[in-house]
This record gives structure tokens, C-alpha cells and sequence, in this order.
């Protein structure tokens, strides 16, 4: 069985000059049998004629160079944080969030409570049998949310501070190259 | 119209770029006015959007600037600005992905197309609709070949990929557009 012949594919190499001279004149012997054949290469001819027509440049507008001149006259955009300050920052809050969490693992917020008595006592009911005003203060769910948005606000600083700038100097970096 | 190969010689571009690094920032607006225009066209081919390819251009010439120390002489400053432009411009197509694309914008950019080419001629419009479905980077090599006939190392040297690949890509195109120019006037005659 004869290999299927992809005319498009010979009329684009015929067209770009790519073929030797056997394969140059056995195309041209088809087109002057095939009207089919001549059609296609009239699209060819055009697609070439519609792409150098949309080669042409494009003008930026006039005060193009203004504004790059402009644009180069500005400091370099940076980040407000420095990497080390950052990096200063982010070890104080994970100590911080060690300690915490030790403390809760511990039992060390599991009792708290404000004794409230303890000072209406003393003021006002000295004489009186002493009430029962333990305000049951939930230390513990404090102490953990204040720790959970502590790692949020360490997170926003590794971003912010040295994930960001740090992939943004390697991307700057892949863009020049 | 000239190249600006043709019209800013090599030497007269290290002599600018010696200045520019010397301090005299002013000289960097003559090698700015030299490719301008190529940049933007790029930066336009890649993005499709005005507004975008002008904000693209300006900012691959305000890289270029700051990393000029590192532009080693191998290569002409043109070819290296080029790259440094088709890479700005496709970070910043990246990050409007992430955004809702500018129909305005867009409608104008097709319309303009597809109005400029029914003046030439009604073929003209069938290639762009075809245009619209090749592959993205098939259709960026082919169009950076043809603007103003870039060779096929300067293409390849643009898009950071070897040039036999940017061969087979503009080749894929072109075979592309052939098969489906053919299609879409099958079917034009069988629906007249």
C-alpha cells in the first residue's frame, strides 16, 4: 500500500523553496493536472501575503520614551520589610508560639479563672460570708487563638519578607537572561 | 522600512550602552527610540491589548535598564531587549489570566483585524479566524518570523527555545492555517 501523500504539507515545503528539485517538479507536474491542488497553493500564497501584511511594525504612542525615561528615574521598588528584619520578626513570633503552645500542652491556662470575690470581698463584704463571684475566664481558648493568629501573622511575613522578594529576584533574574 | 539594525549600528549601540552605564542616562533614550517600536509590536503580538503591550514595552526597557551591567556584549543589545520584552510581556499575560480579560479592549483589537482585512480581502478574514486557532506559541513563532522577517536564530533567541523547535512550530502553523483556511472554504461553498 502506497504511503498517503499530504499535498498540504508538500505545497507548504513548495512554497517556502524547501523541496529538492525531483519532489519541486513532481508538484508542479500535479497543479498543472489538479485544480483542487492550484486552489490550495492560492491559500498558501495567501496565508504568506496575510502574515507578512501583519508583520508590519506597530507604533507605541509618541510619549513612549518619556514615560520609560521615566519609569527608569524611580527607585526600585522594594519591599517595606527587610529580608533580615523579616527574618528577626519570624523567630521572635515562632518563639513565641513554642512557648504558647508548651504552656497549653502543660495545663498551664487549664485552671485560670478571675477571682473576682477576692476583691469585692476585701472592699465592700468584709464582714459577710464570702460569695461565690469565680468568673470563669477562658484562658485557654485566648491563649490559643492568640497563638493561631500568631502563625497567621508569621506566615504573612514569610511571604511578605523572603518568599516574595526572594522569588521576585528570580524571576527578574530569568527575565534578563 | 529599515531595520533598526540597519539604522543603530552594533558599535554605535555599545558606545550608547558605555554612556548609559557612565551615568549619562539620557543616552539610554536614543537605543529606546531605536527599538520602541519593535519592542511594542512584540509586546502587542503576545498580548493582544494596547494598553497592556504599551505598560509591557515600557517595563521590559525599564528591566533592560537596571540589569544593563549584566548584559554581556555577546549578543546585539536589540536581540537581548527583544527576549527581555517577549518575557515581560508573557509574565504579565500569566497574571491577567488570573484577572477577567478586558472585553472592551479585546473587541477592539478583533474588530480592527477583522475590518482591516475585509478591505483587503474577504480570504483575509477566514485566515484570522483560523489564526485564532493555532496552538499559542505555534502562533507567536509565526507571527515574530514574519514581523518585519525575523530569521529563525532571532526568533528562537526571543523565545529562549532552540531553533529547530521555532522550525517546526512555524512550519505546524503554516500547515495549520492551510487546513483549516481549506476547511472553513468547504464550507462556505456548501453553505452557499
Amino acid at each position: 500500500m502506497t504511503p498517503r501523500i499530504d499535498w498540504n504539507d508538500l505545497l507548504v515545503r513548495y512554497h517556502s523553496g524547501e523541496l529538492d528539485a525531483l519532489a519541486t517538479a513532481r508538484v508542479e507536474q500535479e497543479l498543472q493536472q489538479s485544480a483542487e491542488l492550484r486552489q490550495q497553493l492560492e491559500s498558501i500564497k495567501d496565508i504568506d501575503q496575510f502574515l507578512q501584511r501583519q508583520g508590519k511594525l506597530t507604533q507605541p504612542p509618541k510619549n513612549f520614551i518619556d514615560r520609560v525615561m521615566y519609569g527608569i528615574s524611580l527607585p526600585v521598588r522594594s519591599s517595606a520589610l527587610s529580608p533580615k528584619m523579616g527574618l528577626i520578626l519570624l523567630t521572635s513570633i515562632l518563639a513565641l508560639t513554642v512557648v504558647g503552645i508548651i504552656c497549653l500542652t502543660n495545663g498551664f491556662f487549664d485552671s485560670y479563672s478571675i477571682p473576682l470575690n477576692v476583691y469585692v470581698q476585701s472592699l465592700y463584704f468584709e464582714k459577710l460570708p464570702s460569695p461565690d463571684f469565680n468568673f470563669p475566664f477562658p484562658s485557654k481558648w485566648i491563649v490559643t487563638t492568640f497563638l493561631i493568629s500568631n502563625m497567621a501573622i508569621g506566615f504573612v511575613l514569610l511571604d511578605r519578607t523572603i518568599l516574595k522578594p526572594y522569588f521576585q529576584r528570580r524571576a527578574e533574574a530569568a527575565i534578563s537572561e | 522600512m529599515l531595520r533598526p539594525s540597519a539604522v543603530i549600528t552594533k558599535e554605535e549601540e555599545f558606545a550608547l550602552i558605555d554612556r548609559v552605564l557612565a551615568g549619562q542616562t539620557e543616552a539610554y533614550a536614543r537605543l529606546v527610540d531605536s527599538y520602541k517600536s519593535f519592542a511594542f509590536t512584540i509586546a502587542l503580538k503576545v498580548l493582544e491589548n494596547r494598553p497592556e503591550a504599551e505598560e509591557a514595552a515600557q517595563d521590559a526597557f525599564v528591566r533592560a535598564f537596571h540589569y544593563l551591567k549584566k548584559f554581556n556584549r555577546e549578543a546585539r543589545f536589540s536581540t537581548w531587549l527583544y527576549r527581555i520584552t517577549f518575557n515581560t510581556a508573557i509574565s504579565a499575560k500569566r497574571k491577567n489570566k488570573m484577572r477577567m480579560d478586558s472585553i472592551e479592549n479585546k473587541i477592539i483589537v478583533h474588530e480592527g483585524a477583522a475590518e482591516d482585512a475585509l478591505e483587503r480581502n474577504d480570504k483575509h478574514v477566514y485566515i484570522a479566524q483560523a489564526m485564532e486557532k493555532l496552538n499559542e506559541m505555534d502562533k507567536l513563532s509565526i507571527q515574530l518570523y514574519y514581523l518585519q522577517e525575523f530569521s529563525l536564530e532571532e526568533v528562537a533567541e526571543m523565545m529562549g527555545q532552540p531553533s529547530n523547535t521555532i522550525k517546526v512550530r512555524v512550519h505546524r502553523a503554516r500547515l495549520r492555517l492551510a487546513e483549516e483556511l481549506t476547511k472553513i472554504l468547504k464550507s462556505e461553498v456548501v453553505n452557499l
